[in-house]
């Protein structure tokens, strides 16, 4: 006996979940109604009018919006009627009379929904004989969005996305009536993480992308759904391409993950693999200069090196790998020495986290059936930008959400409490009593928590981070989501054993127990906040061996550079995101020149070492990866091209993370990582690199008082190391903290143990360019 | 911020009048309105911290409404009607003078920044058509010639502020009803003469 | 025929002062209310309010003791008066603000006993500069003598009024809409369901929204008991109405009558006759979203009923004469261009729809239509309402889009040989 809802449509007898609305019950039965406003993941507001239909009621039949009506049992619904086709084609004929000619020129022309309506339900002809209403086309509203006023038909859907979803509005209707447009303020365009979804869900070609514009028709290219790496959610995504060149990333709707949303991040980060920067040349050091190599003779020299198996080798790993790159890896250090081999990954925030079981862990879903969301980490926004969209939706559905966080404003818009500096000090503990704090007694104590907890900068203790996380387990039933944050760290987790993170690199590697190092698509000399440090052991090390999409500033200290496959596009492999959920990433295009995938690298290495390996293909990886898993849940490829488990399969796991502990440190700096900066691959990335290579600080007003700081620049000096920064002002700051956001080259360079001075720029501020 | 303290504290005030701050967003405009004539982009920024709203967002708010000029304006609004009950009396012959007087198109403000015009919806004034406002200030049962004479005497005059009762009894004509009492209030500004916004003032 | 005089008695008496405190007490002001907070019940008042049959003098006509009777259960309710008065043909509210302020919020004060509300909002129109000052120092001048805020009358009953300006949107008055300027919003209408102003009103909570002459209604009813007001007027349309009579009469002005005579009648007794002693040849019976009547139709009934039984609406109650000489297209083009203008934009039918449909009458009346028009503009009509019928069924969010088509099924029903004469049917080369 359940409780479904019947209704008749059209004659037919459907059946329905209660409360749904009339148009996702007949689209889930098959039937389509037309629709233009109307998004499964906005709330309906009823605006095109393309969506009636004709239900009966005690008064007669009457016309109604499908999308804002719920089902009620015994409805009857008519979606064909002739007053319906009527009202289908008289909404169409009004859509289209202020709608200018832009097809031949337009992107959306083959995926455009109202093409595709008009031509099913719409009119012949025009019979508008008046003058169309004309905009400036089109506008810039921000660096990668453009916007053409004149195509918009004026569905609210990107206005309702910034307001409802990204909680960011800086898109609005302005005006009244026939001369409503969507429109930014001046001097303030359309910088949001996320307004790349705009473009996706926009109906018409209003909103279209630098990125994409004008690159290629939809019947052109070539598609495969894929997991974007770029942090940890691991939000699936479809790639697109044309003639072998990657074009495009939408965001493709996994109703446990990313619902169809992507950062802008991970939309547009891709457009390094066309960068004519990419390596595509195997490279050795001679005499300080790099030469061009065959890959059979790195292969050769390297061989020399390891056959005797008493080579002490050592792995720095960055966060772009596949699971089977890392099982790659891994089999390569058990075939060349017995002794317990330690990873380090390239994380300057990896701590020993909360695993095992005594910790229960959450999946992403649990946020949205908690009592209540407890956030102790990085700043979601900047770092798991797709988390922070699932914690807003939370929110919006009732879940109470509780912060703690002293510089960021993210979240406090719609938490229920935002703890501030009077709780959270300077070196991010929490200094106020919390079971005594009065929302803890009101929404935490007893309740069914969520609690994302993790590191806010590299100086931290780990004490700090843990002391909340253990009140909350024994005072309420706590599941915990471990907030690492970079690409597949989780993947590392299953995969590898004794896992360390850069602090513990730069305490244990020296030459002493170092003869050959591996650095593998990372770059932490340019990144990582012991730069320095790193810098300094790579130049003592005999052999260094980096693998990379480019050259960068680890790469120039290291005796070989290897051109590999991005992970994104060029290689098949699968992903593990922060719910120990692996999905599969797929490849659509060739990687240019000599480059080899990392895995491709080590185990060839091992034939040609004659190291033992029974590791000749990518599937053997892959069944290695999950070897120990029963076989319904391991994803292996066939499992995970079943239909049933395209949004990937969960199998929890507790690592071996053996990070020696942080300290309480006093730190004079809050270091961080905006989500944007000038990494490897984001300054060869067009759209991106317009965005986020400005290096900039934030301080108090304390802080710019106190330093008589002028023209929105100031420098950044210690010892011989000069850098000229733009400020802003956060009076969320403590006063004296000053805010650096590391992931900008040269800023990571300072030693942040010692004093910097801050003193006003002596370079006026240039021109704006924007 | 280019808000004075007086008008920072006036708004202050009228925010804690509503139970939620964004109520506030309809008196504040016209608290701008009557500052500088118009929504100046400042305007919406100081605004838009008060209430705690994006600038966007604000600014979408104030072009919906006619009231809110987003162009500087004159000195006197006149705001003729020309909705059916004026129409049908004539209206359009007193635009027509009003237009040729001022030499002024709809929405138009003159150079010196003393007139603007606009030709309005319904005032309300619908007995006593063809109808105007001066700085939302009605005038009944106009002509056109009359109409005229409002506009030379406004020219000459320059009052401070605009008394209906007192233009109504020089130029103006038949009345949607008894006005009985004058009480002497008018407009100082291009925003409506009201006691809260502080833009009414009593003629001595 | 004469009028009846209820609302607009204590203005009339006293012409000096009426708008003032002292006059309004002097006249049994506040007596009402104060017996009312003092040894009446909250039941007893909506016992009344339902027996004298009132219906909203705003324009939809809904029984006001029904739309209390829905009005939710919360800790938090509102009372909000819609003085946003913008229905072309109408300035019945302006008197009673401008006049007699204090009957109103005697009125506020009775409803709010009744509904346990405790603060009210008075939403007037920005252009009425003059009766919002008006109201604005009556409610001040009740504050001061007690009559609001705290413990009023000595009773347990706090209330506040917020005298609010709108900024020059007639969509302002469609109640949703009112709702959400009132919240800092754009005026744009509210799905209706869920969002039932009695159930999910400002700031999504139990509302009422009452028109300024329902509420300035509720102490005479509640002096003199529902029973006496529901004798007055006719069976359906009870009580006394102020029509707001203007166009091309001799008379123009506000009249309060009970209903139940014609419109004939009623133009030519207090309205004094056509100007110049011309014919009628249309007029409109309830402000401009009214489909029109010919001139041989004033023998309708200025009943809600009667109105409504001839396909057309009494509405705000306002009435507009077209004599002979009037050209109607001109007229229609009026209309239709106000509700284009006046379209919030939400929905596309009536956004569109509305301006095509003023772009198309402004050809025909500059001597540009084509032979295709006729039948162009009632299909554009008839996609924002469709079957063209009465009452009007919409494609649109509000009734605004139908409003718009009124004028012009009026003039293709009764006056479409005056669009065809304007129509040339030889191409000029």
């Amino acid at each position: 006996m359940s409780d479904k809802v019947h209704l008749n449509v059209n004659g037919l007898d459907i059946q329905s979940d209660p409360k749904k609305l009339l148009i996702e019950a007949c689209e889930d039965s098959g039937i389509h109604i037309p629709r233009f406003c109307w998004h499964k993941r906005l709330d309906p507001v009823g605006m095109c009018r393309m969506c009636l239909v004709e239900i009966e009621t005690p008064r007669g039949k009457m016309l109604v919006p499908s999308c804002t009506t719920e089902i009620t049992d015994e409805m009857v619904v008519d979606t064909e009627s002739d007053v319906v086709k009527k009202a289908q084609e008289g909404v169409l004929e009004f859509l289209l009379i202020n709608h200018p000619l832009d097809c031949p020129i337009c992107d959306k022309a083959g995926e455009c929904p109202l093409q595709d309506q008009t031509m099913a339900y719409g009119p012949g002809e025009s019979r508008f004989v008046e003058e169309k209403r004309h905009f400036e086309k089109p506008i810039n509203i921000s660096e990668i969005i453009l916007l053409d006023r004149e195509r918009c038909i004026l569905c609210a859907r990107c206005t309702r996305f910034s307001d409802e979803i990204s909680g960011d509005p800086l898109i609005e209707f302005i005006q009244r009536g026939n001369k409503t447009e969507v429109n930014t303020f001046p001097n303030e365009p359309f910088r949001s993480y996320f307004s790349g979804n705009t473009v996706q869900i926009c109906p018409v070609g209003a909103l279209t992308s630098t990125s994409y514009r004008f690159k290629a028709r939809p019947w052109d290219l070539k598609s495969t759904r894929s997991t974007c790496n770029g942090c940890t959610m691991g939000c699936s995504i479809e790639l697109n391409s044309s003639q072998n060149k990657m074009l495009r990333i939408l965001g493709v709707d996994n109703d446990s993950v990313n619902q169809g949303w992507l950062c802008d991040k991970g939309r547009y980060n891709f457009e390094y693999l066309n960068s004519e920067k990419r390596l595509k040349v195997p490279l050795k050091s001679v005499d300080n200069n790099f030469e061009e190599s065959e890959i059979q003779d790195v292969y050769s020299e390297l061989s020399e090196i390891i056959k005797d198996r008493k080579t002490k080798v050592n792995f720095f790993l960055g966060s772009n790998l596949t699971n089977e790159d890392y099982v790659a890896f891994r089999e390569f250090s058990k075939s060349i020495s017995d002794n317990e081999q330690s990873f380090y990954i390239n994380d300057d925030l990896l701590y020993q986290g909360h695993f095992g079981q005594d910790n229960e862990l959450a999946k992403i879903d649990d946020l949205n059936s908690s009592d209540a969301i407890v956030v102790w980490a990085e700043d979601l926004k900047e770092k798991l930008p797709v988390l922070y969209l699932r914690v807003r939706q939370a929110v919006k559905k009732g879940v109470k959400l509780i912060v703690f966080g002293h510089t960021n404003e993210t979240l406090s818009d719609i938490a229920d409490v935002f703890y501030g500096k009077e709780t959270v000090s300077e070196n991010f503990e929490i200094i106020k009593d919390v079971s005594k704090l009065k929302e803890i007694k009101d929404y935490v104590i007893d309740k069914n928590i969520t609690a994302i907890i993790g590191k806010s900068t590299p100086q931290q203790s780990d004490a700090s981070v843990s002391e909340l996380f253990e009140f909350l387990k024994s005072n309420a039933n706590t599941k915990i989501l471990n907030a690492y944050t970079k690409g597949n760290t989780y993947g590392a987790f299953q995969t590898l054993e004794n896992i360390k993170g850069t602090k513990d690199f730069v305490k244990d590697i020296s030459s002493e127990n170092t003869d050959l190092l591996f650095i593998v698509g990372a770059d932490p000399v340019g990144r990582s906040f012991y730069s320095n440090e790193i810098s300094g052991i790579l130049q003592g090390l005999k052999t260094v061996v980096s693998l990379d999409l480019f050259i960068h500033e680890t790469t120039e200290l290291s005796n070989y550079v290897i051109p590999i496959s991005s992970t994104l596009g060029e290689k098949d492999g699968t992903f593990t995101n922060i719910e120990f959920r692996t999905s599969r990433i797929d490849k659509l295009v060739p990687s240019p020149g000599q480059t080899v995938s990392d895995w491709e690298f080590i185990t060839s290495l091992m034939n040609f070492a004659g190291l033992s390996s029974n590791l000749n293909s990518l599937e053997d990886l892959n069944n290695k990866a999950f070897e120990g898993i029963e076989d319904s849940s391991r994803p292996v490829f066939d499992n995970l091209d079943k239909p049933s488990n395209l949004d990937g399969i969960i199998n929890t796991d507790t690592p071996t993370i053996n990070t020696s502990e942080n300290n309480l440190s006093q730190s004079l700096f809050y270091i961080g990582e905006k989500l944007y900066g000038d990494s490897v691959t984001e300054r060869h990335s067009e759209s991106i690199s317009l965005l986020g290579s400005k290096k900039f600080i934030e301080v108090s007003q304390n802080i710019v008082d106190k330093f008589n700081l002028t023209y929105e620049k100031c420098s950044m000096t210690q010892d011989d190391l000069e850098v000229t920064v733009s400020y802003k002002v956060n009076n969320n700051l403590p006063d004296d903290l000053i805010y650096i956001p590391i992931n900008r080259r040269d800023l990571n360079k300072f030693d942040f143990s010692r004093e910097i001075t801050v003193s006003p720029s002596r370079v006026k501020e240039g021109l704006n360019v924007n | 911020m280019s808000w004075d303290e007086k008008l920072l504290k006036q708004a202050k005030k009228i925010i804690k009048l509503y139970p939620q701050k964004r109520s506030a967003l309809g008196p504040l405009l016209h608290l701008a309105q009557s500052k500088d004539g118009y929504i100046s982009d400042d305007s919406i920024s100081v605004i838009s911290e008060l209430v705690g709203i994006t600038e966007v967002q604000v600014k979408s708010v104030s072009t919906f409404y006619s009231m809110y000029k987003q162009e500087p304006t004159g000195k006197y609004l006149l705001s003729v009607c020309k909705s059916i009950s004026c129409e049908i009396n004539n209206s359009s012959e007193v635009i027509k003078k009003v237009q040729e007087f001022t030499g002024l198109n709809n929405n138009e403000t003159d150079e010196d920044g003393f007139f603007t015009f606009e030709a309005v919806e319904c005032i309300g004034a619908c007995g006593g058509a063809p109808a105007m406002q001066v700085n939302y200030e009605t005038v009944e049962g106009l002509t056109a010639e009359n109409a005229i004479n409002l506009c030379s005497w406004l020219k000459e005059k320059q009052p401070d502020i605009v008394v209906a009762d007192d233009m109504q009894e020089d130029f103006g004509g038949v009345k949607s009803f008894d006005w009985a009492i004058s009480d002497s209030t008018g407009a100082t500004s291009t925003a409506p003469g009201f006691q809260t916004l502080k833009t009414t003032k009593v003629k001595k | 025929m004469k009028e009846t005089i209820l609302l607009t008695k204590h203005m009339r008496d006293n012409p000096e002062d009426s708008h003032l405190i002292e006059s309004y007490e002097k006249n049994n002001g506040y007596v009402t209310a104060r017996n009312t907070l003092l040894s009446s019940s909250p039941e007893n008042i909506l016992e009344e309010i339902k027996s004298s049959n009132i219906r909203g003098r705003g324009g939809a006509g809904f029984p006001t003791g029904v739309k209390w009777g829905f009005l939710a259960e919360d800790e938090d309710r509102y009372l909000v008066i819609n003085a946003d008065e913008s229905e072309p043909g109408t300035f019945k509210d302006r008197i009673l603000l401008e006049r007699d302020p204090h009957q109103l919020i005697e009125g506020i004060i009775i409803t709010c006993f009744s509904a346990n509300i405790k603060e009210a909002f008075i939403y007037i129109r920005g252009e009425y500069a003059k009766p919002a000052r008006r109201v604005q120092q009556a409610v001040e001048q009740a504050y001061e003598k007690g009559y609001l805020g705290k413990n009023i009358f000595g009773s347990e009953m706090d209330l506040d009024i917020v005298v609010h300006l709108g900024a020059g949107a007639y969509i302002c008055g469609e109640e949703t809409a009112l709702l959400n300027s009132l919240e800092g919003r754009r005026g744009e209408p509210r799905l209706k369901p869920p969002y039932f102003p009695a159930v999910k009103g400002l700031y999504m909570k139990p509302t009422l929204v009452n028109n300024v002459e329902t509420i300035s209604s509720v102490p005479w009813i509640i002096e003199h008991g529902g029973e006496e007001y529901n004798k007055l007027g006719v069976e359906g349309s009870t009580g006394t109405r102020i029509f707001s009579l203007s166009g091309h009469v001799n008379n123009p002005g506000n009249y309060e009558i009970e209903m139940g005579s014609s419109f004939g009648e009623f133009v030519d007794t207090l309205g004094a006759g056509i100007r110049n002693n011309k014919k009628v040849k249309a007029y409109i019976p309830g402000g401009a979203s009214a489909p029109w009547f010919r001139g041989d139709q004033l023998d309708i009934k200025m009943t809600i009923d009667d109105v409504a039984n001839n396909n057309s609406m009494l509405g705000s109650g306002a009435v507009v004469m077209m004599d002979e000489d009037t050209n109607l297209v001109s007229a229609a083009k009026s209309i239709v261009s106000f509700f284009a203008h006046e379209s919030c934009g939400q929905c596309t039918p009536c956004r569109e729809g509305t301006t095509w449909l003023e772009m198309i009458l402004d050809r025909i009346a500059s001597g540009r239509g084509r032979t295709s028009d006729i039948n162009l503009l009632l299909d554009v009509c008839d996609n924002i309402s469709p079957g063209l019928s009465w009452p009007p069924k919409m494609t649109t969010i509000c009734p605004l889009g139908p409003s718009a088509v009124s004028p012009i099924t009026s003039l293709m029903n009764d006056f479409r040989d005056e669009v065809e004469d304007l129509i040339p049917t030889k191409v000029l080369l």
